[in-house]
């Protein structure tokens, strides 16, 4: 019934005040681990079940998944309320970390999440050498002279659609989100990926439709950080036409793939390497 | 009947003040003499008795108490007595100068040539007959003295008056209102007093000139009449703006026509009453055009009301049809009328020819009706012509100069009149209207962003008082906001403060005051704030063109510049009156020399430039937030509510900020702290479930009897201030009390901003009624006070003792701590994650010990899961807290448990409950179980726990009707979709194994089993106790499907200590 995976709770951290679910390949030991890192208030299991689905979908691929609430989020208690969100934040993937590293014999740790889980993702690749690959999905964005003229081309083309009759743009939406989320700046990010170059830890960055307010092209991450030498680190995957919590079944599906995909390219070129 | 309006006895006479006089205003005193009346050759009793008389007349009082002396030349003190002077409604001048006479006869020898000096009691007032020359007279405490000095039996006459105080100019008056009386009492002594001329022909006139708008030369043009010519001029013009789309004048004249024949081809025409319920979209600008094309009755109705409310609109009005979406059909359903939802009826209504009806409106026949506060305890309609609508928009136009280059939010409710102006004067001027969502303008942020991109705008000074400072602080300079060349405000007092920021941010903008009600469609007055000179008090101007004003008394004699009287309106924006309430129109709209008046129950008073101004209310109307709320509505209902014997609200301020405060005497009589909290929550509750949120009062305290004055009515004067009071909902006496200075100054800003004196460490902001904007506040407070900014997501959801620690975490204190030593060491909660059930497939959480009695909570499904997923946490957690343990599970399918949502069906969820459980029984060895059901939860409770022994049922916005609640999820799986159509040039595949239903893959197995759920609370509780938990700010019919409006429940506003409260009440 499960596919090829099995699924147990675990609580770690400094008070084992942290919740998560470890999802592992049900036939062999898992070799690669992934954390997943929730983002705002979303439980572990992610906007529309997405972490759940990825967790389940990497395990196919034999990798272990740990997907866990942060600090008084979801299932997990408050453990360091004193400190800061971003402090916290920090030691509770820290204490990710340790647990997996405590219990499993794995050759790496891959970090990846959604929006502020991303960019949480990348602050931590940056402070800890276990981590050996980083995913973001719509993390920071900066807008180029080049997203300009494509921003001006897609509003003149939308107009000249809608002026030729071809498409009407139908008023609807979601909700406003309840937090206002700045996303990191391009100095940290800069600075992070420097490292993660330096390290060699590589980095994948998926951009939906719903960054089209700062991010509207695949190569643009290039574009974002002028100068800096990603030594064929950095790869993109632009998925344009789904939305930033992938509300779609075939959206969700497309994300999950793409990352497996990336994850799975990542660990046999590795092999190689060897 | 005319009423009439008295001040109480005792209270500080009122007189023409042109300042308010302060502890640093410095004596300065002046002498105007004039000649009181050669002719009249009056004695001292008769000035006396018109001085008297004059008091009387400013101030409306019952009796008049005049301190009455003599004084000789040499200045010595002969007598001092008081003189009473009977005012009331059976006085005439006859009878009060009897009484004056009387009173000289009996201290004095009567003779002209004595002296004698009045003093008004408790005011600053004084008559003094003097022998010796009137400037020597000392002017003591007094602000307005009459001196009077014989001269060939008659009088010389002086004010001497407090320069600080009064102008001369103002001095001038009232010795001419006083010369007016005298020459009219001794003329028709037999006069009532209130009919005794009191102003000059002079000042009459003046008065009359300003107070009168200059008549509308021509009739003003229908306003759909308008659209349609700008429709015709410039049809590819953006007309209405919504989120990121447009809509061009073209289109949307289109739109409406299409509406407006489907209309006319239902039968809907002149006098038929169209409803429109409505959540902002371009389908609130097309159903208003639409239906004032058709002729016919726009009666606009906010479906964020409760249910209740709603009902009570639709009963009165009796539509002919209702204008909503489908979400919204159950909620506006009726026995008697057609409801037509526009996001089904697109293919239907565009059937319809797209050109202009054409059909003839006559002037007179109603155009809409702005449903308001009422004071027996159901809103009232007030109901404009056609003519009144022409007149309200053709009035804002040409005052403002609104233009075809303008573009206007609209930020108002719709379900205000004031709405009206926001939606109709940009289209019936070419400009550009643009529609805002509730959260959007509640986001300060967000809002600002917008006024960058508009022209002109009108706000109520309560959104005004957040913006501004936030704007204030967040822009380095106001350059962003050039664009803007009109910013008004009114609805509510306008703060000086306000008016100066506006003045600030906008530097390119007029700046305007709007007073007005629906019964005069709004445009009564106006006053442009001056730029070059700051605000001395808050006038609200001038008339529009084609109305009259008038501050009258009680007896409606036209009061003199600068005596507060009641505010009547005139002319072309009077509506036809009250929908179905003739008495209340008959008592309302008055006739007055001919012309009909409205009385607005407002007290102001005029400048001598003529200015009106706004001093408050006549009676128990209040206004809150720009929106007009009876009293007597809210008490009405507050003595309907469970276990209330006796109640009164009130208006109060906390930190500047007005709300309601309900007092309320409970039936038994007990303290509140005794009370099981659900009892005063249910009270809460129950004013959410029948008024709209706006009118349900913020702060509740508990009285053992309402103090009554000596006439046995409630003495509203001696209510406790509520930060006197006790005025939370839970039991206070547990709460851990703040230790560190940190802690204690935290808890004294929560205190400050949700007007509360106990808040304990373990608190959260949320829970005692914090909302978004408090939040902010919150914010903005702590970074003020303590230098540390808190993040958003703190102060959602911590702790005050967190936060505290936070802060001091920031400024690098360390924590003194009391009794648990370091924080990040404080107990942790009890509970334990497991898997469960059939092939460990289902995820739970534990929270608490083993005991004899356990709450199983059953969640909903879908993303209503993860919005509440908060939610029921800090229930399971108030639950262990007192002793409680719980079971919260997520489905096969949903959450953490196993499965694909497609593999999954109602009868597997069902199985999942009873497996739910007997794991909690297991685990707990509970005897004694209760539900908590939330949205299909409670259904899937109530099917899966069919066979078991329950010991009740607490539903929370229970799904009663399993085929609407798969539409409602539908139609908002499809808002999603049109959404990602914004950027998608296809429609996405459709989901494998079934329908999507936002973010749930439900198969055809399962929808079919979900159609067929039923949930009847009555039947549920042939078997056990049900309670049934309506959220305040959610209507469970549609609000859990809007994505938009549940966030507005995310934070816990309180919820989860609801829900506890009726699991442990027994």
């Amino acid at each position: 019934m499960n596919k090829g995976f099995r699924e147990s709770v675990c609580r770690f951290g400094e008070r084992g005040h942290l919740t998560g679910i470890l999802t592992e390949p049900a036939d062999a030991a898992p070799r690669l681990a992934a954390i997943l890192v929730t983002a705002g208030l979303q439980p572990k299991f992610g906007p529309f079940r997405i972490y759940a689905q990825l967790a389940r979908r990497l395990a196919q691929d034999g990798v272990l998944t740990l997907r866990f609430d942060l600090d008084g989020i979801g299932d997990s208690g408050r453990g360091r309320a004193d400190m800061p969100l971003r402090a916290r934040t920090e030691a509770d993937l820290r204490s990710a970390l340790d647990y997996l590293s405590e219990h499993f014999s794995v050759d790496g740790v891959v970090l990846g999440g959604l929006c502020s889980g991303a960019e949480d993702s990348l602050r931590m690749a940056e402070l800890d050498t276990r981590v050996t690959a980083v995913f973001m999905i719509d993390p920071f964005g900066y807008r180029t002279g080049g997203w300009w003229w494509r921003n001006l081309l897609r509003r003149a083309a939308k107009r000249a659609l809608r002026m030729l009759k071809l498409w009407t743009p139908v008023p609807a939406g979601a909700s406003a989100p309840l937090i206002d989320y700045k996303h990191m700046g391009p100095e940290e990010s800069r600075r992070a990926l420097l490292e993660l170059v330096r390290r060699r830890v590589p980095a994948h960055f998926i951009y939906t439709g719903g960054m089209r307010d700062c991010y509207n092209h695949e190569r643009q991450l290039w574009k974002m950080f002028p100068g800096l030498d990603f030594k064929g680190l950095a790869t993109v995957d632009y998925f344009p036409q789904t939305g930033h919590t992938q509300v779609l079944e075939s959206d969700r599906r497309m994300v999950v793939e793409a990352i497996a995909r990336r994850i799975e390219s990542r660990r046999s070129s590795a092999k190689d390497r060897m | 009947m005319p009423t009439t309006t008295q001040v109480p006895e005792g209270s500080a006479l009122q007189l023409p003040q042109d300042f308010h006089r302060t502890p640093s205003t410095r004596s300065q005193p002046a002498r105007f003499e004039f000649d009181l009346d050669p002719a009249s050759g009056a004695a001292a009793a008769e000035i006396a008795a018109a001085f008297g008389i004059l008091l009387y007349r400013y101030n409306a009082q019952a009796s008049i108490t005049l301190n009455a002396s003599r004084k000789s030349a040499s200045g010595e003190l002969l007598w001092r007595r008081p003189l009473e002077l009977s005012t009331g409604a059976q006085a005439h001048g006859k009878s009060v100068l009897e009484e004056a006479r009387a009173f000289l006869r009996r201290v004095d020898d009567g003779s002209p040539a004595g002296w004698a000096l009045s003093r008004a009691v408790g005011s600053r007032a004084a008559i003094a007959f003097l022998e010796s020359d009137p400037a020597e007279e000392p002017l003591d405490q007094d602000d307005l003295l009459l001196a009077l000095q014989p001269s060939d039996a008659k009088f010389r006459a002086a004010f001497l008056y407090d320069a600080g105080v009064f102008k001369r100019t103002s001095i001038e008056r009232i010795a001419g209102h006083l010369k007016e009386l005298l020459a009219n009492l001794l003329a028709s002594p037999d006069t009532p007093l209130s009919r005794l001329r009191l102003l000059p022909q002079a000042e009459r006139l003046w008065i009359e000139s300003v107070c009168e708008g200059a008549p509308r030369k021509t009739p003003a043009e229908f306003v759909h009449l308008s659209f349609e010519r700008h429709a015709a001029a410039s049809p590819e013009t953006a007309a209405v703006r919504f989120r990121n789309e447009a809509l061009s004048y073209r289109e949307l004249n289109s739109r409406a026509n299409r509406l407006a024949r489907y209309l006319t081809a239902q039968g809907v025409g002149a006098e038929s009453r169209v409803v429109v319920c409505l959540d902002p979209s371009f389908d609130v600008a097309i159903a208003l055009l639409a239906i004032l094309k058709a002729g016919a009755v726009y009666v606009p109705l906010d479906p964020t009301y409760p249910a209740a409310r709603i009902r009570a609109v639709l009963e009165d009005i009796q539509p002919t049809l209702v204008l909503t979406r489908s979400h919204l059909r159950e909620k506006t359903a009726g026995p008697v009328h057609a409801v037509l939802a526009l996001d089904e009826a697109a293919a239907l209504v565009g059937a319809y020819s797209d050109e202009d009806p054409g059909l003839a409106v006559d002037p007179r026949q109603t155009a809409y009706v702005y449903y308001t506060s009422g004071t027996t305890g159901t809103p009232k309609g007030a109901m404009a012509s056609q003519a009144n609508l022409a007149s309200y928009i053709a009035a804002a136009r040409e005052r403002y100069r609104i233009a075809a280059t303008d573009v206007i939010p609209a930020i108002a409710r719709f379900s205000f009149s004031i709405s009206m102006f926001e939606l109709m004067s940009p289209l019936a001027a070419g400009g550009t209207l643009v529609l805002l969502e509730r959260d959007h303008i509640l986001d300060l942020a967000r809002m600002a962003k917008t006024l960058e991109g508009v022209t002109f705008f009108h706000a109520g000074p309560s959104l005004l008082k957040n913006i501004l400072p936030f704007i204030k602080r967040r822009y380095s300079d106001f350059q962003a906001f050039a664009g803007v060349r009109h910013a008004s405000s009114g609805g509510d007092m306008v703060s000086a403060e306000v008016a100066e920021d506006l003045k600030l941010i906008f530097p390119n903008a007029e700046v305007f005051v709007i007073y007005g009600c629906s019964e005069i469609s709004c445009m009564g007055t106006t006053y442009p704030v001056a730029r070059e000179r700051a605000i001395e008090r808050t006038y609200v101007g001038r008339v529009f063109d084609g109305m009259v004003l008038r501050v009258l008394d009680g007896a409606r004699n036209i009061l003199p510049v600068g005596i507060v009287g009641e505010i009547h309106f005139a002319g072309d924006g009077i509506v036809k009156g009250y929908w179905n309430r003739p008495e209340l129109t008959v008592e309302k709209f008055v006739e007055i020399d001919g012309r009909r008046f409205y009385r607005t129950g407002d007290m102001g008073r005029l400048s001598e430039d003529g200015w009106l101004e706004i001093l408050g209310r006549g009676d128990f109307q209040i206004k809150l937030r720009g929106m007009r709320i009876e009293l007597g509505e809210v008490e009405h209902h507050l003595r309907r509510a469970p276990g209330v014997r006796d109640g009164v609200v009130m208006a109060g301020n906390t930190e500047g900020e007005t709300s309601l405060i309900a007092y309320l005497v409970m039936d038994r009589g007990e303290a509140i702290a005794d009370l099981a909290p659900y009892s005063a929550a249910a009270v809460r509750s129950f004013m959410s479930e029948h008024l709209p949120d706006y009118m349900v009062p913020a702060r509740y305290v508990q009285l053992d009897s309402l103090p009554l004055n000596h006439n046995m009515k409630v003495d509203r004067r001696a209510l406790p201030a509520p930060e006197d009071a006790n005025c939370r909902l839970d039991d206070v006496a547990s709460l851990r009390a703040p230790r560190t200075a940190t802690e204690k100054r935290l808890a004294s800003i929560w205190g400050k901003l949700l007007g509360l004196r106990q808040i304990g460490l373990d608190d959260h902001f949320f829970d005692l009624g914090g909302h978004s904007l408090l939040g902010l506040k919150l914010i903005l407070a702590v970074d003020a006070e303590l230098g540390v900014t808190l993040d958003g997501m703190d102060v959602l959801r911590e702790s005050l003792e967190t936060q505290a620690a936070l802060c001091d975490r920031h400024l690098g204190k360390p924590r003194v701590e009391v009794q648990s030593g370091d924080p990040s060491r404080a107990p942790e909660e009890s509970f334990e994650a497991f898997h469960f059930g059939d092939g460990q497939s289902l995820y739970g959480v534990l929270s608490g010990c083993a005991a004899g009695e356990a709450v199983l909570i059953c969640p909903p499904v879908g993303h209503e899961l993860v919005r509440t997923h908060f939610i029921l946490r800090q229930l399971a957690k108030r639950l262990a807290a007192k002793g409680v343990p719980s079971l919260r599970f997520d489905y096969y399918g949903c959450g953490d448990s196993l499965g694909e949502g497609a593999d999954a069906t109602c009868s597997r969820w069902r199985r999942d409950v009873v497996q739910a459980y007997d794991e909690l029984k297991r685990r707990t060895g509970a005897t004694r179980i209760t539900c908590v059901g939330v949205r299909l939860g409670a259904a899937l409770a109530d099917a899966g726990a069919s066979g078991l022994p329950v010991a009740g049922f607490v539903f929370w916005d229970p799904v009663r009707d399993g085929a609407a609640h798969l539409a409602e999820v539908s139609s908002t799986h499809d808002r999603f979709i049109r959404v990602l159509m914004r950027w998608r040039y296809q429609m996405p595949p459709p989901a494998e194994g079934g329908r999507e239903l936002v973010g749930l893959v439900c198969s055809e197995t399962n929808a079919r089993e979900l159609e067929t759920i039923r949930l009847a609370p009555w039947r549920v509780r042939s078997r056990a106790p049900v309670k049934v938990f309506s959220s305040p700010d959610v209507d469970f019919d549609c609000g859990w499907t809007d994505v938009t409006r549940i966030d507005q429940i995310l934070p816990d506003t309180g919820v989860s200590a609801k829900l506890a409260s009726m699991v442990l009440e027994r």
